[in-house]
């Protein structure tokens, strides 16, 4: 059983949004709304400064509060561990965008609540998510985080990363390499 | 005589329109009655078409975003079945506990815990982007680990029991009533402390996120059963003798005063130690604290939920003696607007520091690319839109028309019938 996870280079994303873009087009995100977006954060203060750069989506939590929070199991785990949220059983109750300490998550104009799916219907199909495709610089790297010959198991072996908010023990998959 | 006969007095239900008749020659109290019951249920029609709106629109037209998923409407429900939870509590220590005083206004309480949550319900399914999907998705696909599916589940389960509970006090079947009333008790504490858990359960959102709440919301629902008996066992005398108590009223009224005491001091215990225990912790629960304390919140904090939420109720219903059955019924009204106060406010702090990183002390500053719209450092705004407004006053007059309507037209007393 393959469990998917995603690494962003920060020193490779140049925050283009092209992984934004791809991803509205191959999700059909409305206006106004986000599953996937880029960050660049300022750090420090004069002459000592510096910019991070990072494309962000939702972490696919191992133990994800969402999932617990939704009274019908529209939230649920997919296959990979991919948390993934079903349409018809949505109610619109909002209680899984007020448990995701990441606030990946937001309500459609049709009443239910959209977020990343890590691009499970391509992935099924044996291809990457859209946003992974698309990265002219190879920033974003998709696979089995228990597979050693996957390149994201070997980039979680070789380089120093960290996770979002870590303290809320919700163990993310989304790493960020630095 | 029939079975509905048994609950509901015909003659009564077909005179019910009168209520809204204006008599030139009734006395002013009942002409101010009669005009403010009209403005009601101009109010509750209102709401009524406010409500279909909101099913129909959704979150179109509502004040809230994905930043701030939950706004007034959840505080009104909450509002709602906190008094549901209370009144039962409160009444059973008559009918299921044995104490003589309370039985008076027994059968009275259940249908007032009904009619809340009944409006409780409406709100919540207004609320909600899809309630028939709930219906259905709730019971073929359910989530025991979630607060809200428990919440459903039980506020259901409850208002079974407290049908079935009116119904047996109506027809006299003290046995069953209070078999009814037993469970009926465990399902308000069960019911009301899981909508704490609702929010302290969000460990995303640390000033809900605290063992104390469920106790709290508890507490609070107490508060208000008091308050409100009170003031029903007031309002009713004074409606019927022109503005003093009844003398075989003395007692009763002197037992919820005690028991309110004893209700809205706790309140006041679990307030101060939340904000201390909050004042101890670091980052969002000590902001959000803050808030409360010195900012924005300040004088909603200061002034409704505890000045006038315990303080000013507390010295009143004490010094008794010196007060009126008017002044007295008057500071037991203060906690119920202190509550709503409380519970928006409560909603609405627990959202408003946006979850991800903005401008730090120390000048780190980070821009978001598109994500969601209005994503500034410091709090998130919420005002609620004119249907939740709408839906808010007109659950408001919808209570207060259900409960003199139904007074008027149920068998609360039995009279002899040939």
């Amino acid at each position: 059983m393959a469990r998917y996870g995603m690494t962003v280079d920060e020193k490779l994303c140049v925050t283009c949004n092209a992984c934004v873009i791809a991803c509205k087009s191959e999700n059909n995100v409305p206006e106004g709304a986000a599953r996937c977006w880029t960050v660049q954060a300022e750090k420090g203060t004069f002459p000592f400064l510096s910019v991070e750069t990072r494309s962000e989506r939702c972490n696919h939590c191992e133990n994800a509060p969402c999932v617990s929070a939704c009274p019908t199991q529209a939230t649920h785990v997919e296959e990979g561990g991919v948390v993934v949220v079903d349409q018809d059983k949505c109610v619109g109750c909002k209680a899984c965008i007020v448990a995701c300490p990441y606030e990946v998550r937001y309500l459609h104009p049709d009443g239910y609540v959209d977020k990343c799916t890590f691009c499970l219907h391509r992935v099924r199909q044996g291809k990457d998510p859209a946003c992974v495709s698309v990265c002219p610089t190879s920033a974003l790297t998709f696979g089995d985080l228990d597979d050693p010959r996957a390149k994201i198991f070997q980039q979680l072996q070789q380089r120093q990363h960290r996770v979002a908010k870590p303290e809320e023990g919700t163990r993310p998959k989304l790493f960020f390499l630095k | 005589m029939n079975f509905l006969d048994t609950l509901i007095d015909r003659a009564a239900l077909s005179r019910a329109r009168d209520l809204f008749r204006l008599r030139k020659e009734a006395p002013p109290l009942e002409r101010a009655g009669t005009h403010a019951l009209r403005a009601l249920l101009v109010l509750a029609l209102v709401g009524g078409v406010a409500v279909l709106v909101a099913l129909a629109r959704g979150h179109h037209v509502m004040g809230t975003n994905s930043e701030m998923p939950w706004g007034v409407l959840i505080a009104t429900y909450v509002f709602f079945v906190a008094m549901t939870s209370g009144l039962c509590l409160v009444s059973s220590l008559g009918h299921v506990f044995g104490l003589k005083v309370f039985e008076p206004i027994g059968k009275k309480a259940i249908f007032m815990a009904m009619v809340t949550l009944v409006v409780g319900f409406s709100i919540i399914g207004s609320e909600l982007e899809r309630p028939l999907a709930l219906l259905k998705w709730a019971v073929l696909s359910p989530n025991p680990r979630s607060p809200i599916w428990w919440m459903g589940t039980l506020y259901g389960l409850y208002l079974v029991v407290l049908v079935a509970e009116l119904v047996f006090l109506l027809r006299d079947d003290h046995r069953r009533a209070k078999v009814a009333g037993i469970v009926g008790v465990v399902m308000a504490v069960a019911a009301h402390t899981n909508l704490g858990a609702v929010f302290a359960l969000s460990h995303a959102r640390p000033f809900w996120a605290d063992a104390l709440i469920p106790i709290y919301f508890l507490a609070w629902s107490l508060v208000m059963g008091a308050s409100l008996l009170l003031m029903l066992v007031y309002l009713s005398d004074a409606f019927a003798t022109g503005g003093s108590l009844k003398p075989e009223s003395e007692r009763l009224f002197d037992a919820l005063r005690k028991l309110l005491v004893l209700f809205l001091s706790i309140v006041g215990v679990l307030t101060v130690w939340r904000f201390i225990t909050n004042l101890g912790h670091h980052g969002q629960a000590f902001e959000v604290t803050m808030a409360y304390l010195t900012g924005p919140f300040m004088v909603s904090f200061w002034l409704f939920e505890v000045f006038l939420g315990f303080v000013l109720p507390l010295v009143v219903l004490l010094g008794s003696k010196r007060s009126s059955a008017r002044a007295v019924t008057l500071a037991a009204g203060l906690p119920v607007l202190s509550a709503f106060v409380m519970r928006m406010n409560f909603v609405v702090a627990g959202q408003m520091l946006s979850l991800k990183p903005v401008v730090g002390p120390m000048g780190e500053t980070m821009t978001y690319q598109p994500p969601f719209k209005g994503n500034t450092s410091g709090f998130l705004p919420y005002t609620p839109s004119i249907v939740e407004a709408l839906i808010v006053l007109g659950a408001v007059a919808a209570v207060v028309l259900l409960v003199v309507g139904g007074l008027k037209t149920l068998r609360f007393t039995k009279e002899v019938q040939s």
